[in-house]
């Protein structure tokens, strides 16, 4: 009996320090995003977002460092997706399961640990230095490519081990070849999770700031860039200067582009979820 | 037991005769398969120990043996789809109307449209019943739209299947019910039209009535094709084929008509094993 009460005050425990944890957590949260809506919202207007930077904190907007963001994340994709998915397509479906594809493996998961800064540094000796692309929006787009490639190859493996084996044996079974199975089986099958892998990994490549410094991103851009080789800023680094201003326009700005960051990042998140949703409907 | 055999196998079988290879010219193609000396592996272990057959073209030819005898291995070894086993090694040869599929030069993927295979599972694309039945033809490159309505029509006749789905043939193969799924994917395996099928367990997972069409099916098909059936079901086996092999362990025990090894095996294990004494 005493045994019994003591396991069940135990339970009673746990449970409300489970509570306690995830309210921690959540208001954290709240109060955070609070804060920045209450500085920043009333300085979001079209302005504040077609304006170029300027010394004038009630001046200055964020056109280059979002045009700036736009194209890196663009760039990023059509580097990071197709190599991304086409390696965990091999190391799925053609690579022999020995050990050297084990050693792989290890290495691409370790890669995805990998701290971003030292991205940064292999992007500003291969890419800026050796290649002598400068620091250009296409050595940023190289770097990050470089940072997400292990996380969008290993969304794609998760993605690509869901489907069924039985699909594929009646593919094989009808004459279709390797490809021809991938292509009409395994990837309608594994789209939405490997889309779903590649849009989480390019909203982690929005906000990095890291790599993008060492690169040579700038602070300061007074035009948006208008060709891969131009030089750039990025939001991340746009809110990193505004904030170190002293005045206190800056940092009503930093809290203003912070919120467009926010939203740009939970837009990506929410078509990822989207996607999901609907490629689970569609499959099952 | 014994009883319930020799009722069962009282139904006459239909030979083919030679009037039937006059009506239908397919019968003509004496497709058969050779297996010489095979043996086969998975890493280490020996699955399969040294097998001779010899399998006749327009018949039923049924594996039976306990689990792990390496039936399935075997059968599987006729349209490579042992292949994607990383471990899997073969000696020996197969022969499929006179030619090694083993030899280097194979196209597997031609092999694969010669040899049709229907799964235990029933294992339909997520895609649409006409989609299911035309996908082993749009594979080939196959583009006239015409020729493939008549495929996917004559298939899914062919499979007993065409009354019940012809409505709505654009509904997903998943909708089906388990017995119209397996029987989508023998007309997804005939719309190739292969000249031997391979079927591995294809009741097992079915309920009664469905397997009874199966069957049924299975007889039909014989006319045309050279069908090679994996099953655990003795009374399957003495109902539905013509020829039975028993395998254990590894090895092939004994391979004759199945009325001599229903009635009359040779070897004790054999009996031992069809009367349900062991397995």
């Amino acid at each position: 009996m005493n045994n019994l009460r003591k396991n069940r005050l135990k339970d009673q425990l746990f449970k409300y320090w489970g509570i306690f944890c995830t309210i921690i957590g959540l208001v954290l949260l709240v109060v955070f995003i609070g804060d920045i809506l209450i500085d920043g919202l009333l300085r979001i207007d079209w302005e504040f977002i077609t304006n170029l930077p300027s010394r004038k904190p009630e001046k200055s907007g964020i056109y280059t460092a979002l045009m700036g963001s736009i194209w890196i994340l663009f760039f990023t994709t059509i580097i990071a997706f197709p190599m991304g998915v086409a390696a965990g397509i091999y190391l799925e479906e053609y690579s022999k399961k020995n050990k050297l594809a084990g050693l792989l493996e290890i290495n691409i998961s370790n890669l995805a640990g990998v701290p971003s800064i030292i991205y940064g540094l292999l992007g500003l000796e291969v890419f800026v230095r050796i290649m002598n692309l400068g620091a250009s929006v296409l050595a940023g787009s190289l770097t990050l490519s470089l940072l997400i490639l292990p996380i969008v190859i290993v969304a794609t493996r998760e993605a690509i081990k869901a489907v069924p084996s039985s699909i594929k044996d009646a593919s094989y079974a009808l004459g279709a070849s390797k490809w021809q199975t991938i292509w009409h089986q395994i990837l309608p099958a594994s789209g939405g999770g490997i889309l779903t892998g590649v849009i989480l990994a390019l909203s982690r490549a929005v906000g990095e700031t890291a790599p993008l410094i060492v690169v040579g991103a700038l602070a300061y851009v007074p035009f948006a860039p208008e060709n891969p080789m131009d030089e750039f800023s990025v939001l991340p680094i746009q809110i990193f200067n505004w904030i170190s201003r002293p005045q206190h326009g800056f940092i009503e700005n930093a809290a203003a582009a912070i919120i467009i960051l926010l939203l740009i990042t939970f837009i990506m998140n929410g078509i990822a979820v989207y996607f999901r949703n609907k490629w689970q409907k569609k499959w099952k | 037991m014994a009883e319930e055999m020799e009722i069962i196998m009282e139904k006459p079988i239909k030979e083919p005769t030679i009037l039937d290879s006059v009506i239908n010219p397919s019968l003509k193609k004496t497709h058969k398969i050779e297996v010489i000396d095979s043996k086969v592996w998975y890493g280490d272990f020996q699955a399969i120990k040294g097998i001779d057959m010899t399998i006749k073209a327009n018949s039923v030819t049924a594996f039976i043996g306990p689990s792990g005898c390496g039936k399935s291995t075997f059968l599987r070894l006729f349209n490579r789809m042992n292949d994607y086993v990383d471990s899997f090694r073969m000696e020996g040869k197969i022969k499929i109307d006179g030619k090694n599929i083993y030899k280097k030069k194979v196209n597997v993927e031609e092999l694969r449209k010669e040899v049709g295979m229907v799964f235990q599972k029933p294992n339909p694309f997520p895609k649409s019943i006409f989609e299911n039945v035309a996908y082993g033809l749009k594979i080939q490159g196959i583009k006239d739209k015409k020729f493939i309505n008549e495929r996917v029509e004559k298939a899914l006749r062919q499979a007993d299947l065409w009354d019940e789905v012809k409505d709505n043939l654009k509904k997903s193969g998943l909708a089906l019910s388990g017995g119209q799924q397996q029987r989508l994917c023998i007309a997804r395996t005939l719309a190739v039209e292969p000249s031997i099928i391979l079927m591995d367990e294809p009741t097992s997972a079915l309920d009664p009535i469905s397997t009874a069409k199966i069957e049924q099916l299975i007889f039909e098909l014989k006319k045309k094709y050279t069908i090679v059936i994996v099953t655990h079901n003795m009374q399957q086996a003495s109902r539905i084929s013509d020829y039975t092999a028993f395998f254990y362990i590894g090895e092939l025990i004994e391979f004759n008509k199945t009325k001599t090894i229903f009635t009359n095996p040779e070897k004790k294990q054999t009996e031992n094993y069809i009367t349900g004494r062991f397995g």
